[in-house]
């Protein structure tokens, strides 16, 4: 009986990490309509970017991660510009393969400038106890990201559905052409969510790099968040965190009870299963085709 | 307008790739000697391979600059193929037309299986860095410098076997990394079973894991004795930290011990008590010449070097020891793969300045080091001798020599 | 398809035909006979360069069907050549079948692995289709890894007996050249024959709009399933080449990034032409060898960047293309020859 609350309490920290990474997903998604691929690989650079502030240049932690939450925006909202504008409009395996090109691009670019560094991790924060919670030890710094997640998936969505830049973006997201003939600035809008999705993805490098490391393997748990963002319904954010949780469930009972590697795949059974049953998810909106 | 001229740059881009490319292989060396590296720097295994890669370009750099081999210089060529196997070939291919050159190859996915059959056709002996049982035997034209992994869990086996004092059978369970070498042991599995060894558990790690807490549970249930582990560090990180905070004490062996960088990502109550493998001297004994140089090669990178850095270094000096010995023998026109193979065939009892205990070549036995110890880390990041040099088992000759399927 | 001045199509047969004034005739002839007598000249680097070029570009006519002709975006190309390379690997080894009978077993047991995969396609398209066929690789390649190492070799390796085909053993790169540039040849002419006819038609009317199509008389049900089993046999074909000619393999070579890097040359190529994935294939490839040289150059010019520098490349370089293709020339190389070849017909009025 112990076991398997622990194997739920862990798969459950554990999900909403994966959940924060489906978050940024399904934040693109839901203002430019754009699959983003590339979520693992901005996780894993915004990660080796807040280490090189954090741990290469030593800054204090206030100094440190908004800067590079500020470039990651930057970056973000630049990327709109070049690869995104142009593909408006265009079919669906275009945008689809731009996302998949500029992951391979980044896989790139982190190896070229960070592959010299090995075993790196964020100096510490808070240090590390193990708390004790109805007998099953756990450690406070999961604690702290289930918390912190939390808090940060709310402010999203307020963010998103009382400021006015939100209701932008949704406008955007639903139809350009009356977008703008309200007045919104579509491809403003759209920079704009690339760049908070960059920042969500730099905040999630932080805190999945600060629970177990930084290496290149963070772009391998982005294809996982992706799966995440389908199960829950690629337009709702609840739906995100629902279904990160619900792959970290899968993954550790299927660890615990039966092993065999059978672990690494579980993610794609349930993402499969979930595709025949309900294809736009548990929370999503139903989209229908007219010819 | 516009058109044509998109046209004609992309007819000139792609005859000159062409052209490009076929000059490059043409190039034709003169005295220097050339040792060219193909390996895998930057895949899932860059945490022990990565390190394997920069020793051997420091080495011959500075071998370069402290009077080359037999007088001609040295220069080095590290190409980083990341286990794509067309592009592996397609440097092999490049490579081994090229004169006065010694390769060494180091793919820890089945790479180098599938080129194995090609050394030996082609007669280019190539060194291996790390331990890919497949490779070492049958025997060919690959030559190690460390047991392969099997070997190294049937070391245990005999270990266990040769301390334990109870009635009943030890129980091991193993946790291996989920890549191609990790899971070698697999293929002594047989061997424990024979010595008296009760295999009870077998998982497997993924490469980059978040929490490993439901896996090691699942070893718990089973109960073992001992835990041999082929985890790469990122693996270790996380192991370590579940482990101690599930609370499971289970003595714990690794397959290659990157003992210095375990004390610098894991808690001091974590690693306490863990134990690994050595098959040379690592960063803590410092009193041996070949450490110190190793110590002294990678300053520019960093203070301590890890152990497959230390190995590297100690087996590129036993490659270019081949290659002296095969210049001293056929001189410098005449060096080919054959007299290189020969001169590794020379290398008898070399320490390589105390990093290995010895190091031999012979027609039956390419495995280079067989020697392995097991050592164990304190709580103030010093390591201790659990026990002194033992001599690896040949795993998968004893094997086939078994019938064992 | 537009004739050169002064050719003018006066019967059926004459619209239809592919190769139509007897320059286009002669060029494709001479094309053929210096690829037959390349091993004479060329060395063997060249060789292994274009045997597994080849190998790529028949498993890219599959995905051209699927993804170029049907429309339907698959993602998990590289597990259907695992499914077709560990198939006649395994038939071989433990039943003893020669090669002409394991290439096609391959080659069909991939068609209907990629048909149980394909089932999704008749419910959901376009991204959901795309995560399927993720979801296909992973599940395929952990089949073929893990539960069953004494038949597969597990993750390690699985040896293939050598081939002979007739009597005669294949050991040497310039045998594997023919007999791939034979199959190569082969497929090719198949792809062409069979877009030119009924079924290519359909899968083209099911990429254009499925429902429209559906709605014409095109039953969905039978040809999206058939063009993933094509797709996929193309796929197991050029596995079990490839399984013959490397004689290991491991599930590590056919990864993820392998599919993506696929579906990446098709579109580079070109989707939905025959040429496409020859230029596709070709030019990554050619950038991908001129990145593995080019890297340690580098290195050895600025220091500071290591020996990651060509792996980096491959990917960057890779990434930046493809990059590039999308945005500018998002219909490919082969559609830059077609225009290519209509401005030198129409010169000077090209355009």
């Amino acid at each position: 009986m112990i076991k398997l609350a622990q194997l739920i309490m862990i798969g459950i920290t554990v999900g909403l990490i994966y959940g924060l990474m489906a978050v940024g997903f399904v934040l693109i998604y839901k203002s430019s309509k754009i699959f983003n691929f590339a979520q693992g690989e901005m996780v894993m650079v915004g990660a080796f970017l807040s280490w090189t502030f954090l741990g290469l240049f030593h800054m204090p932690l206030v100094l440190g991660l908004p800067l590079a939450l500020v470039i990651t925006g930057l970056v973000g909202y630049s990327l709109e510009r070049f690869p995104f504008r142009p593909m408006i409009g265009q079919p669906i395996l275009a945008i689809i393969m731009i996302t998949m090109a500029i992951a391979v691009f980044l896989r790139g670019l982190a190896i070229l400038i960070w592959a010299n560094y090995i075993g790196i991790q964020f100096p510490t924060v808070i240090p590390e106890k193990t708390l004790k919670i109805f007998d099953i030890p756990i450690s406070n710094v999961l604690i702290c990201n289930f918390f912190l997640v939390l808090v940060l998936v709310i402010l999203l969505s307020l963010f998103f559905q009382y400021t006015r830049i939100g209701l932008h973006m949704r406008a955007a997201a639903e139809s350009h052409i009356l977008s703008q003939s309200m007045g919104i600035r579509v491809t403003r809008s759209i920079a704009q969510s690339w760049a908070i999705a960059a920042m969500v993805s730099t905040v999630g490098g932080f805190l999945l790099g600060y629970i177990r490391g930084i290496d290149f393997g963070l772009a391998e748990t982005g294809l996982i968040a992706i799966a995440a963002a389908l199960v829950g319904g690629l337009e709702s954010f609840k739906g995100a965190i629902a279904g990160g949780i619900i792959i970290g469930l899968a993954e550790t009972l299927t660890g615990g009870y039966i092993g065999h590697g059978l672990r690494e795949v579980i993610p794609y059974i349930v993402m499969v299963a979930v595709l025949f049953y309900r294809p736009y998810g548990l929370f999503g909106l139903e989209e229908i085709e007219r010819v | 307008m516009r058109l044509k001229t998109w046209n004609c740059v992309l007819v000139l881009v792609v005859l000159a790739a062409f052209m490009a490319s076929g000059t490059f292989c043409f190039a034709a060396e003169k005295q220097p000697i050339k040792f060219v590296m193909l390996t895998d720097l930057t895949g899932p295994a860059h945490a022990q391979v990565g390190p394997e890669g920069w020793a051997t370009e420091d080495f011959f750099k500075w071998l370069d600059k402290n009077g080359g081999i037999a007088g001609h210089p040295v220069e080095v060529e590290v190409i980083d193929t990341k286990y794509n196997l067309p592009l592996i070939r397609s440097a092999y291919a490049r490579v081994k037309r090229m004169k006065h050159v010694a390769v060494s190859f180091d793919a820890i996915s089945g790479g180098i299986e599938a080129l194995r059959v090609e050394f030996a056709k082609d007669k280019i002996p190539v060194m291996m860095l790390t331990g890919h049982a497949p490779a070492l035997y049958p025997v060919s034209w690959v030559m190690g410098t460390m047991p392969p992994y099997d070997d190294v869990l049937a070391t245990t086996a005999d270990w266990i076997v040769k301390n334990w004092k109870e009635n009943r059978k030890p129980r091991l369970a193993l946790f291996l990394g989920n890549y191609a070498s990790g899971r070698s042991p697999q293929l002594a599995k047989w061997y424990c079973e024979k010595k008296g060894v009760e295999v009870v558990a077998d998982e497997l790690c993924p490469l980059l894991p978040t929490d490993t807490s439901d896996l090691l549970i699942r070893i718990q249930d089973a109960k073992p004795d001992f835990i041999f582990d082929t985890l790469m560090p990122d693996q270790v990180k996380v192991v370590l930290r579940d482990k101690y905070k599930l609370g499971i004490k289970t003595p714990q062996l690794n397959f290659v011990f990157n003992s210095y960088l375990i004390t610098k990502t894991v808690p001091p109550e974590a690693y306490e008590g863990y134990m690994g493998y050595q098959s040379c001297s690592h960063w803590w004994e410092k009193d041996i010449p070949g450490v110190q140089l190793a110590y002294k090669l990678y300053k520019n990178r960093g203070e301590v070097p890890p152990g497959s850095y230390i190995l590297a270094v100690g087996g590129a000096m036993a490659w270019a020891k081949a290659v002296e010995n095969a210049l001293k023998t056929v001189g410098y026109e005449n060096l080919d793969g054959q007299a290189i193979y020969n001169g590794y065939m020379q290398i008898q009892n070399y320490t390589a300045e105390g990093i290995f205990k010895e190091l031999s070549y012979s027609k039956q036995d390419v495995r280079g080091c067989k020697w392995l110890k097991i050592t164990k880390l304190n709580k103030d990041g010093n390591l201790s001798n659990v026990t002194d040099w033992m001599e690896a088992p040949w795993n998968l000759k004893l094997k086939t020599e078994a019938g064992v399927k | 398809m537009r004739r050169p001045s002064g050719v003018f199509d006066v019967s059926y047969i004459q619209d239809m035909t592919v190769f139509r004034t007897r320059a286009q005739k002669i060029g494709m002839l001479g094309f053929i006979v210096l690829l037959l007598l390349f091993p004479l000249f060329g060395d063997e680097y060249w060789l292994v360069f274009i045997n597994s070029l080849a190998v790529t570009i028949i498993a890219l006519q599959g995905l051209n069907i699927l993804a170029g002709y049907c429309g339907q975006i698959s993602i998990g190309h590289s597990a259907f050549m695992a499914v077709g390379a560990y198939g006649s690997a395994i038939l071989a080894a433990q039943f003893n079948l020669p090669f002409w009978l394991t290439l096609p077993c391959g080659g069909i047991g991939a068609g209907l692995v990629g048909l149980v995969f394909g089932l999704p396609s008749l419910r959901i398209k376009g991204f959901y289709l795309a995560l399927a066929t993720i979801a296909a690789q992973f599940i395929i390649m952990y089949i073929i890894r893990t539960p069953f190492p004494d038949i597969t070799g597990g993750p390690i390796a699985l040896h293939v007996p050598p081939i002979s085909l007739a009597g005669f053993t294949l050991d040497n790169e310039i045998h594997f050249y023919y007999l791939i540039l034979g199959m190569t040849l082969l497929m090719t002419f198949f792809t062409k024959s069979l877009m030119r006819s009924h079924i290519g038609r359909a899968f083209v009317a099911i990429r254009d709009n499925d429902i429209a199509a559906e709605a014409m008389g095109i039953n969905l049900y039978r040809y999206k399933l058939l063009a993933f089993f094509i797709g996929c046999f193309y796929a197991g074909v050029a596995g079990s080449l490839w399984a013959a000619y490397t004689k290991v393999i491991s599930p590590d070579d056919f990864t993820l990034m392998n599919s993506i890097w696929q579906m990446g040359m098709l579109i580079v190529g070109g989707l939905g032409s025959t040429l496409g994935p020859f230029f596709g294939g070709l030019l990554i490839k050619a950038l991908n060898e001129i990145c593995l040289i080019a890297g340690p150059m580098i290195d050895n010019l600025i220091p500071q960047i290591g020996a990651q520098i060509s792996a980096a490349l491959v990917e960057m370089v890779f990434g930046a293309v493809l990059v590039l293709f999308l945005v500018y020339l998002p219909r490919g190389l082969a559609h830059r020859w077609e225009i290519l070849k209509d401005s030198y017909r129409l010169w000077p009025f090209s355009y």
